[in-house]
């Protein structure tokens, strides 16, 4: 039975007769005509080919039961892995849920007001740059005292910055970092993540500055605060509040003093 | 015998004898003084419906029973205080565990968490009752017995550090085995609640809180109409009857939508981080994994779910 099914299958192998030559001394005239050199190797491959084929011949049907079976368990192993992957995704964020953005607030670019007011009695403001693009920079300045006409008034309490080591002196329209690079308001936190890394990945990880919206971004968006939602970048320290709220409970008196 | 009675006065009189006129007095009297005995339950039972009375258990009302419940307390909060409200039930979600922590480095004690709080959850306004108390603790010290909560004045103070404490979501609750009637139990998220119509006030609960989280409703909460939250739950924020303990429930009608709860959103800091346990990606478990943590009384062995961390 098996001889008789491989010879069958044999027939589905004579598509490649024309292609190939059928006897040892047919293949070794072609395999001269093509160059002397190569031509043992050319044989050999003949060879080779012609057991494969005659391999083929006889366990084709035994090749294409292993075949399929492998096939088979290609199949169920892919279809595991990736049930696994669908496991391993935690149990209320499925597949094809599309989160909610988080969406980070941006500073604005600042504005200035001159104390004048326009035609409509609307305060008039204008750009940084409107003063700063003909005033020479003064690269040392690093406390508001120093400061001889405008900004009257500023606290400045932030390390040993001076002014230039944020604000931009190509561009007062920008800030910089601290290699140089224009960076715009709108992007401040790039700036301040240079110095306070660990901030920088408390806040990635939503263990730094206050937020409101969903705790679940499948059901909706999250808002976050940027750094001077709550830090004033002159003075950045968190200012004293006073508390609100005062309870009223009979707990919790204050201690009696011993 | 027959003579005496026959003859006396009374009978001849067609009046009353002393004996009978002192019975009568003795009933009335009697009478009297057992309505001014029983005259609080009377009052305490004046606005208890037959339904309300006859009520069953919350894990033990049907889903039909339930909708007649939540519409019945809807129509009582409109009769009582005259606003509107949405009283539902919301469910636990699958695999959702909550967390919550808590950085004490950041915190101000400003307090706008208890203030959150109190709105969110139809607090009592004269009492300015929250589930939340702000302690102001000295550095160095870690007993929060030793906190105070009525400080007045401008918050941080340098030698002080400020420990917002509420319900730590116990997974071995102290007070839910106390209860004697079953009516608080832990939810399968984790948070622990109280059926406000099965309480009976005992406040066993409130003695066995480590945390001092409990609180109990001494009068009917006043709130002006205009002032109620009226997205409300049926375990968490709906105004609560007399007599009956409350706490804080993670703002389970809003969290167990997927929002964040009142008292994060009110934080002006981020000192607050909630979450679901089981997501590897969530804030809280960045926190557990990656910032010292530790529990308050922990050797009491309650395991809140509850956490405080320092940044440094």
């Amino acid at each position: 039975m098996p001889q008789e099914r491989s010879t069958e299958f044999a027939h589905e192998f004579a598509f490649l007769a024309p292609l190939l030559p059928s006897t040892e001394q047919e293949m070794s005239t072609i395999a001269q005509r093509v160059c002397s050199p190569g031509k043992e190797l050319l044989l050999i491959c003949w060879h080779i080919i012609q057991a494969v084929l005659k391999a083929l011949q006889q366990y084709f049907a035994a090749a294409i039961a292993i075949a399929a079976a492998l096939a088979c368990l290609g199949a169920v192993a892919f279809d595991k892995l990736r049930k696994s992957e669908e496991n391993a995704i935690p149990a209320n964020t499925s597949i094809g849920m599309t989160n909610h953005p988080t969406h980070v607030r941006q500073p604005e670019s600042p504005r200035v007001l001159t104390g004048e007011t326009n035609f409509a009695g609307k305060p008039v403001s204008v750009n940084c740059s409107t003063c700063h693009a003909t005033t020479e920079p003064n690269l040392e300045l690093r406390n508001a005292a120093d400061l001889k006409e405008f900004h009257q008034g500023l606290h400045f309490n932030h390390g040993n910055l001076s002014c230039v080591s944020c604000h931009n002196p190509g561009n007062y329209d920008t800030l910089r970092l601290a290699d140089g690079k224009q960076v715009e308001f709108a992007n401040t936190m790039q700036l301040c993540s240079q110095c306070h890394g660990p901030q920088a990945r408390d806040f990635r990880h939503g263990a730094h500055g206050g937020m409101t919206g969903h705790w679940d971004l499948t059901k909706g968006s999250r808002e976050r605060n940027t750094c001077t939602d709550c830090h004033d970048p002159h003075s950045p320290a968190y200012p004293t509040v006073m508390p609100v709220f005062k309870p009223k409970d009979r707990n919790f008196h204050p201690p009696k003093a011993h | 015998m027959t003579d005496q009675t026959l003859n006396s006065p009374t009978e001849k009189n067609g009046g009353i004898s002393r004996r009978t006129a002192l019975k009568g007095i003795g009933a009335t009297l009697g009478a009297t003084a057992f309505a001014t005995a029983i005259a609080p339950l009377t009052e305490w039972a004046r606005d208890l419906s037959v339904d309300e009375f006859l009520q069953k258990h919350y894990r033990e009302l049907s889903p039909v029973d339930l909708q007649l419940v939540l519409g019945r307390l809807e129509k009582e909060t409109k009769a009582q205080y005259g606003a509107d409200v949405t009283i539902s039930d919301h469910k636990p979600q699958p695999g959702v565990q909550f967390g919550y922590a808590l950085n004490l480095s950041i915190c101000i004690g400003c307090r706008k968490c208890a203030e959150a709080c109190h709105n969110e959850n139809n607090h009592d306004r004269a009492t300015n009752n929250s589930y939340i108390r702000v302690l102001e603790m000295s550095k160095g010290s870690m007993d929060m017995e030793k906190g105070t909560v009525n400080y007045d004045h401008p918050v941080p103070q340098k030698d002080k550090y400020y420990m917002p404490v509420q319900c730590q979501q116990c997974d071995n609750p102290p007070c839910v085995s106390v209860c004697p009637v079953e009516a608080t139990w832990k939810e399968s998220d984790g948070i622990v609640v109280v059926d406000y119509n099965w309480c009976i006030g005992c406040r066993y609960c409130e003695a066995a809180c480590p945390y001092h989280a409990r609180r109990f409703n001494w009068t009917k909460p006043q709130i002006p109409k205009e002032e109620i939250n009226p997205n409300q739950s049926y375990l968490s924020n709906r105004i609560r009857p007399q007599g009956v303990m409350e706490k804080c429930t993670f703002c389970l009608h809003r969290t167990r939508n997927g929002k964040l709860p009142a008292c994060l959103e009110a934080c002006p800091t981020g000192a607050r981080v909630f979450g679901n346990l089981l997501d590897p990606e969530s804030e809280i478990r960045w926190v557990l994994q990656n910032k010292r943590v530790f529990v308050l009384k922990e050797e009491l062995g309650t395991k809140p779910r509850f956490y405080y961390f320092f940044d440094k």
